[in-house]
């Protein structure tokens, strides 16, 4: 069963065809430096002694007066009674957008982790709000049970990526907060509120997706799956053979989804789908040296597009590169090694296709870009911010890598988005604010009045949010 | 770069976690998710020949890199609330568990 052919070896070629061609662009191309202007990117070498926060990315910061990682809900109930704003949660650090930072408190609930109950016939369970994804699909395995569906990245906390709207892909899998059932949250006023769709609808639905704005939640109440393994391939094919199959791809496998790599015109397809057997595990991935290898191609070969396509050619053959069987969870997401910025969209069915030639278009604009371009099917759901609208939503995903310029993502990016009605990953680049949003989202008025009535002094405010609320941004 | 563990190492490291009760919980919740898989890039737990190349600039060197991030690793290791010595024991608890699959490397 299992399959491995390696998919791009720039090297050896890349160095041969180099030497050949010495020629003045070439050189020039050679002296450049990939990295971002002085300024664009924080200096991700200065010291920083233990204080200061940054996302994992490092785009962004915060010296808080205090990181706080209380051990109970008591004692979050007690520091957040007693403390004068601003307060902001913070999870793994995995979002690009200024949602965590503050200069007040940040207040860190990974030691609210693990699981604290489950019920193996109804398939619920009750999980610290501070569990990360790897952690929780590796309790609820051994207990027989799993999340229906897990984004890219594993070490995200549960609060972290449902408040962010994180999403795998999969046209009939919506995202993962649709499977909260229930949540308990501290106030901002420090009180302890145990939220279902019973008992108050309305918070339910605007707390499943709330950029931590309400308080902070610290167990989810979930409805899972019994564990299951897949079966996962992965091919090459020419990105417009892949981009006239993607629908219909979309609809034959349970979770689907595709990169695009610059300046090659080629694709890579990823598909899993339920495997009955006993699975076979799988061999250490191969996305690291793939990624050198494009890098590779664009410092080598980025002066010349068509000889960089040409290259490319020579070295992406059409076919099956990987063909393995595991368990869901380990398949779905991982750590990655490679640190970048991203920005995505998430846009309606009917729009995400022409979108994502036009993107690719764009993206392709800049010499620069090497990283794939990631496009992933998500279904919609109820949750008042949450950016799922349509039956079978387009993910369209860019990123840089963290030291080079991250800008064209939202300047020139960003307009093709919103010409195809998307609406941004919360916690990924955009440039959004409260006019743009309140238009795309018929809830969000609401949200926001439920939210300053659960906080009134704007405690949980940033910046940043304050542009997402329309709120006084001096906060 | 982190050398290449053996497919014994890889294997192992998935199921290492310190007998203290107090690390296990942190391994488990901010350790874990990295240095028990391969793909992570991170060194593994049980990877003895990784972690003596590591140490060799001294322990309390990996400590301030755990507080400042290194690599994919953010700063302080997703343990905000961790001490430095919380640090220390969880590096020996890597670079020392599970000696047999190091040793038949």
């Amino acid at each position: 069963m299992a399959t491995r052919r390696t998919v791009l070896k720039a090297a050896a070629a890349g160095a041969a065809l180099a030497a050949a061609y010495p020629v003045g662009s070439h050189l020039v191309w050679s002296a450049k430096s990939f990295e971002a202007p002085d300024g664009v990117i924080p200096d991700l070498n200065s010291p920083q002694d233990g204080g200061v926060w940054r996302n994992w990315s490092g785009l962004q910061s915060a010296t808080p007066r205090q990181i706080a990682s209380p051990a109970s809900e008591d004692e979050l109930a007690q520091l957040i009674r007693n403390t004068s704003r601003p307060i902001r949660p913070v999870g793994s650090g995995h979002s690009f957008t200024a949602l965590a930072p503050t200069d007040g408190m940040m207040i860190d609930i990974g030691r609210l982790s693990g699981l604290s109950s489950y019920d193996r016939q109804a398939r619920t369970v009750t999980i610290g709000a501070g569990t990360r994804l790897e952690q929780a699909s590796r309790l609820l395995d051994d207990v027989g049970l799993a999340l229906p569906n897990l984004p890219d990245i594993a070490v995200q906390t549960l609060a972290g990526s449902f408040s962010t709207a994180t999403h795998g892909s999969g046209r009939d899998l919506p995202a993962l907060h649709d499977a909260i059932t229930g949540f308990r949250l501290i106030t901002p006023q420090g009180e302890i509120v145990d939220v279902t769709p019973d008992n108050n609808a309305e918070l339910f639905a605007a707390g499943k997706v709330s950029l931590g704005t309400l308080g902070v939640i610290t167990q989810y109440s979930l409805r899972v799956t019994d564990s299951f393994a897949l079966r996962r391939r992965v091919w090459v094919d020419r990105v417009e053979d892949l981009l006239d199959q993607a629908d219909a791809l979309s609809r034959e496998h349970r979770n689907f989804e595709f990169y695009c790599l610059p300046h090659t015109g080629f694709g890579a397809a990823i598909a899993h789908d339920l495997f009955d057997g006993e699975p076979q595990g799988r061999p250490p991935s191969e996305d690291e040296n793939v990624l050198a290898s494009l890098r590779q191609l664009r410092d080598i070969f980025g002066w010349s597009p068509r000889l960089r396509r040409w290259i490319a050619g020579t070295q992406l053959q059409p076919g099956v590169v990987e063909d393995y069987t595991d368990k869901s969870w380990r398949l779905l997401a991982t750590s990655r090694v490679s640190k970048f910025n991203e920005t995505e969209y998430h846009l309606p069915h009917e729009n995400g296709l022409a979108a994502v030639r036009e993107v690719l278009a764009k993206l392709e604009r800049h010499k620069d870009a090497f990283f794939p371009m990631e496009v992933r099917f998500v279904r919609g759901d109820d949750a008042w911010l949450s950016p799922f609208q349509s039956a079978s939503d387009i993910s369209i995903a860019v990123h840089t890598a963290n030291t080079e310029d991250y800008r064209y993502l939202l300047s020139e990016l960003g307009p093709v988005f919103r010409r195809y009605g998307g609406r941004p990953h919360w916690g990924k680049l955009h440039d959004m604010n409260w006019d743009e949003l309140n238009a795309l989202y018929p809830r969000f008025g609401d949200f926001n009045a439920l939210r300053r009535d659960l906080d009134p002094e704007g405690k949980f405010m940033n910046p940043h949010l304050a542009a997402l609320f329309g709120e006084d941004a001096h906060v | 770069m982190t050398l290449p563990p053996s497919y014994a190492v890889s294997a192992q490291a998935e199921t290492l976690v310190p007998a203290d009760a107090f690390l296990a919980g942190i391994y488990d919740r901010s350790c874990r998710s990295c240095h028990a898989y391969v793909d992570s890039g991170a060194p593994l737990a049980g990877h003895a020949a990784e972690w003596q190349r590591r140490l060799a600039p001294g322990l309390n060197v990996l400590v301030e890199h755990t507080r400042t991030g290194v690599g994919s690793m953010p700063a302080m290791g997703m343990c905000l609330d961790c001490e430095d010595a919380a640090f220390e024991e969880l590096i020996l608890f890597m670079a020392t568990a599970g000696g047999d699959a190091a040793e038949a490397e």
